[in-house]
């Protein structure tokens, strides 16, 4: 099936584009229907057909030049400049100079980058390999469903137009970041997907939002002048602007790693790492669509998705990757820690989030195949489970207007889907033998090659296992009843019901067809590099350095919990009241929230200065490499 | 008998309630977990919860006010269940037995199957007493829907 | 793939004899003890008698979801000893078993009672403390010797990894319940914590599920010792979980329960510490410093 595949990443770049701007005349919620599902549509079948066409063609990536796509170099520097102008002119008005010191030291060497390259093709413009298809599938399957959630939940919202076109544009600039191969072209499209970010963080116009837009805006900027600045030199020192020319280039050493070091740090600011983690938590104000699709799945994974793309140039400096893998270990200790204290539930994920990237991070810094699939598998399950878990908040909040993971105590009883489909959730992000579970147990083999992770880790995964529990706990907190909590008598709405059981059933799904997916979509990317170390045959995982029998596993899991479900229903005299020393009061109870506010602001402090320090070494190395190299 | 009727008799655990007694009859319900007495040998142990505890030991003469928390836990003890009253309080509430504040008994309130007088109730006693409602449970098997065993009227009592 | 019924079978009689072999552990635990405190103290198969009386009672429950975690525990951690016993990947075997700690604590979250409540909250925060240690003795156990699957741990792991074993005893002081560090299910204190709204036969269930989950524990605890001679493994083996049993009981007659922080620090601290400095050692044996 020979498909034009430049057609199908120009449509999947276009028409969220088209679809985003066809939002904008309407004026009914119900109408912004029609442009949403359109695209939705029209871009799973795209990203689908990306991925079936590849595989029959049986290459390990595909390359298209720029001159299937016309003056598409033009337009696009053309809107580069237009959007750093309105950067700093955004700045300006907001009376902040940060904001508009970051706009102008991204556009002033930007300019002169461009008048240099000035005629000169960059080849080939997009590269399609799997783990751009991996990013694809996530972003626009998960994002697709998150929007078609948007058009219920933000029902009662004033600017809907506004937002879904900005949701949208914001899926076609997520396509066109990952199969960028022209280092301008991923430079314009990062920074679209910062702009969309600002412009949604603040869609509720309120002081809190504001604020917290303007803060991820000069955070990102920040990451985004690293980032310019990394191309500039990426172009100075290896003479290309191509990512793939530059990757497989024997690394030249010393100050050449300089431009690496520099992405590395727009990575961590794009993806929220300690200690650049306060504008992820600022922008939980945001309405929770914007949150389950930028801020879990699909934004903030840009950064590690540069990181995972970079891996193969930092076997030229152990010293940098192993400080970025302390980054990412530091960052999921330090916010697996803090989530454990958190009571917002939407910071609580926040929190999890980073951590989950950070992981990703630290996969990346260990640098050996079985950590690379392990990262790669980390990334798409972690984006499905957080999803529906954004989502099922995102409901809760719908219907009741809290947020607060103490006032869902009983949620079982009051809203049964939700909380299956919550409770699938959480199954599915932190307990065997799930998918995301297999990441981990690949990550703690990964982990051995550098044993001082491994104690960051332990106390990670352990701390992610009591907030996580302690908040499930709360939300099946059952009275004392015979009926099982009917899920019909859930009176929410279709689209939430089709969305949150889409994605709990993905999630299930998935972990059932491991084994296919890290053969058919993980290892033809890991053997580019570095040689397949993981393997699946069908029921079990494996890896060098063990076997995981996944689908036994839940085989064995699913028939228990369903038989026991059918089968557990406690007939009337069975029934039991709570044991309270006798008394008859209904008692509430009160969270466990581990630390103080005082401790867990003193830790936040320790966390962030101990990566401040990393941050600093890591810019170092390559200049500490090179003086090392005189002597 | 069954093998969970034998295993009953082997391992009876103990919710030991004080309905508003002078703790006399208490202690000496407490001295029964020292090496003295040592009635674990017997696989009696003193669990503070009604749904895992299989005998409810009460002292004392179930004051007005506690009465209702007495019907409770024993409402919550699962059966095959035994009630041991302890101590002359617990058995007819002498001697305050006339008082307006007292229900006189834990008879009056909950069905009880052994009563020890004594005041206060031997250690020894105590023990006679678990032993012979253990006998009232070998000799009848039971199925865990009966409901409690219902003593003979007036009970059985332990002769301190 | 030819099945080998033989191994098989031995396997899944191990399976089944392990929680009975616990069982009587447990009983001669009560009755030195009882020695101890210089009384008799109960027969060894009292536990038995113990678990079998729950199957005999009405069984009283607040709502299914106690029941269904119940059987979550129970089938989780069976599951976890028949990998460990089959010769899985241990790594898989803590995490199923971790599993199955977590159904547990969710099943006592599903009921609404304030003891309940508090006895799961204190039982993460005891995960919180032994979780840690234990991962990493795992994980130095798969650097130590390259690899993670059971079945091709052939050589003994003493006494390279001499210290980690010493880390191991404060996870089972957890594990067991046994002061100074038996929070959640602080008698005095809460009742019976977790476990306070389960009974009858749920409860037996618990309590199975709770002998498979030390029988893991200690199954680690024999991994520790391996001889070509089957009938040496097997005295060595059993001579190392009966020392580390033995040592909990005489800490938990020496001592009282300490707090829920002592408890975290104290774990962390010592436990990260000793596995730290084993890594450390094996680092350095690796190098070929020594």
């Amino acid at each position: 099936m020979a498909v034009d595949l430049a057609t199908i990443v120009l449509l999947l770049i276009a028409i969220p584009a088209i679809g985003g701007l066809a939002c904008l005349p309407f004026r009914k919620g119900r109408h912004m229907a029609i442009p949403v599902m359109a695209t939705s549509v029209i871009v799973m079948i795209a990203s689908i057909a990306l991925l079936l066409d590849i595989h029959s063609r049986g290459v390990s990536s595909y390359e298209i030049n720029e001159a299937e796509f016309g003056s598409a170099s033009w337009v696009i520097a053309i809107l580069d400049f237009a959007l750093m102008l309105f950067f700093v002119y955004t700045g300006f008005r907001l009376k902040n100079r940060l904001a508009m010191a970051f706009g102008l030291l991204q556009l002033i060497p930007m300019a002169g980058l461009e008048m240099a390259v000035y005629g000169q093709g960059v080849e080939p413009a997009i590269v399609i390999d799997y783990l751009a298809i991996v990013m694809a599938l996530v972003i626009n399957i998960v994002g697709s469903i998150i929007c078609i959630y948007a058009i219920k939940y933000m029902e009662h919202d004033n600017a809907q137009p506004r937002f879904f076109a900005i949701m949208l544009l914001f899926l076609g600039a997520m396509n066109g970041a990952v199969f960028a191969n022209n280092l301008l072209w991923l430079f314009f499209f990062w920074e679209v997907t910062t702009l969309c970010s600002y412009l949604l963080i603040g869609h509720e116009r309120t002081a809190e939002a504001k604020e917290s837009a303007v803060r991820a805006l000069v955070y990102t900027l920040g990451g985004g002048v690293a980032l310019a600045f990394g191309i500039i030199l990426v172009n100075n020192y290896y003479g290309t602007l191509s990512l793939k020319t530059v990757l497989n280039a024997d690394t030249l050493g010393g100050i050449a790693l300089l431009p690496f070091a520099l992405m590395a740090v727009a990575a961590f600011t794009k993806s929220a790492l300690v200690p650049f983690q306060n504008w992820l938590l600022g922008a939980m104000v945001a309405p929770t669509p914007v949150s389950a699709l930028l801020h879990s799945s699909t934004m903030v994974k840009l950064g590690v998705y540069l990181l995972i793309r970079m891996s193969p140039v930092l076997d030229g400096s152990n010293a940098l990757a192993w400080t970025i893998a302390l980054v990412g270990s530091m960052s999921f200790l330090a916010t697996s820690i803090l989530a454990i204290t958190e009571s917002n539930a939407k910071r609580v994920l926040a929190y999890s989030t980073i951590g989950n990237l950070g992981l990703i991070t630290m996969c990346v810094g260990i640098n050996t195949s079985l950590a690379i699939s392990a990262a790669i598998i980390l990334l798409l399950f972690h984006a499905v489970s957080k999803a529906l878990l954004f989502m099922c908040v995102g409901v809760v909040k719908h219907e009741t207007g809290e947020v607060e993971i103490d006032a869902m105590s009983g949620l079982r009883d009051r809203m049964p889907f939700v909380s299956i489909a919550f409770a699938i959730g959480v199954f599915t992000i932190m307990l065997p033998p799930f998918g995301m579970f297999a990441s981990k147990w690949l990550i703690s083999e990964a982990a051995i090659s550098l044993p001082l992770l491994t104690f960051l880790l332990a106390m990670g995964f352990a701390a992610t296992i009591v907030y996580y529990s302690k908040w499930l706990g709360r939300v099946l907190a059952g009275g004392s009843k015979v009926d099982r909590p009917s899920l019909a008598k859930d009176h929410i709405s279709r689209i939430f019901r089709y969305t949150l059981g889409a994605l709990a059933a993905g999630a299930i799904l998935m972990s059932f067809l491991i084994s296919w997916i890290v053969k058919y979509m993980v290892n033809p990317y890991i053997e580019l590099d570095f040689g397949s170390s993981v393997g699946g045959s069908g029921a079990t995982i494996f890896s060098s350095l063990g076997e995981f029998p996944i689908v036994v596993l839940l085989v064995v899991v699913g028939a228990m919990f369903l038989l026991a479900t059918l089968f557990s229903k406690p007939k009337k005299d069975e029934l039991s009241q709570p044991y309270t020393g006798g008394e008859s009061y209904q008692f509430e109870t009160g969270g466990f929230y581990l630390m103080s506010r005082l401790t867990r602001d003193r830790l936040n402090g320790i966390a962030n200065l101990v990566a401040v320090v990393l941050l600093v070494i890591l810019v170092l190395i390559p200049f500490a490499i090179e003086v090392g190299t005189w002597l | 008998m069954r093998a969970t009727d034998r295993s009953r008799v082997k391992s009876p655990w103990i919710l030991h309630f004080d309905t508003g007694s002078c703790n006399g009859c208490d202690i000496e319900t407490w001295a029964l977990l020292t090496p003295r007495y040592d009635i674990e040998r017997f696989g009696m142990l003193n669990k503070a919860n009604p749904k895992h505890a299989d005998i409810l030991l009460v002292t004392g003469p179930v004051s007005m006010k506690v009465a209702p928390r007495l019907k409770n836990l024993y409402d919550q003890m699962p059966e095959p269940r035994l009630v041991i009253a302890v101590g002359n309080c617990a058995c007819t509430g002498a001697p305050f037995e006339e008082c307006y504040n007292v229900h006189g008994g834990v008879g009056k309130i909950i069905p009880v199957d052994v009563f020890i007088p004594g005041c206060a109730a031997r250690p020894e006693a105590i023990i006679d007493g678990v032993v012979l409602g253990l006998k009232l449970w070998k000799r009848r098997a039971f199925s865990p829907n009966a409901s409690s065993v219902s003593a003979p009227a007036g009970g059985v009592e332990v002769k301190g | 793939m030819a099945v080998d019924w033989t191994q098989l079978t031995m396997q899944m009689l191990l399976v089944v004899l392990s929680p009975v072999a616990v069982g009587l552990l447990f009983g001669i635990d009560r009755k030195i003890t009882a020695h101890m405190q210089n009384r008799i103290g109960p027969p060894i198969i009292q536990p038995f008698y113990d678990l079998v009386k729950l199957f005999g009672k009405r069984p009283m429950v607040m709502n299914n979801g106690q029941i269904v975690f119940a059987y979550a525990f129970l089938i989780l951690q069976a599951a976890a000893l028949a990998l460990l016993v089959s010769g899985g990947d241990l790594l898989i075997v803590f995490f199923v078993s971790g599993a199955g700690s977590v159904a547990f604590v969710l099943g006592a979250f599903s009921a609404r009672s304030p003891y309940s409540f508090y006895g799961s909250q204190r039982e993460l925060l005891q995960i919180l403390a032994y979780e840690p240690v234990l991962l990493l003795v795992i994980l130095l156990i798969g650097y130590d010797r390259g690899t993670f699957t059971v079945s091709s741990l052939d050589m003994s792991l003493l006494p390279a990894l001499s210290l980690a074993l010493i880390a191991l005893m404060v996870v089972l002081v957890i594990k067991l319940q046994k002061s100074p560090y038996d929070i959640a299910t602080a008698h005095q204190e809460i009742v019976s914590g977790p476990y306070v709204e389960y009974s009858g036969p749920y409860l037996g269930i618990t309590k199975l599920a709770n002998w498979f989950e030390v029988a893991i524990v200690l199954g680690i605890f024999t991994l520790f010792y391996w001889n070509e001679d089957a009938l040496f493994s097997i005295a060595g083996k059993v001579t190392i979980v009966a020392v580390a049993l033995f040592a909990t009981q005489v800490l938990d007659n020496a001592t009282a329960r300490l707090t829920r922080e002592r408890m975290l620090k104290f774990t962390l601290l010592f436990g990260i510490l000793l596995v730290a400095l084993n890594m450390a050692l094996v680092y350095l044996s690796k190098e070929g410093v020594f």
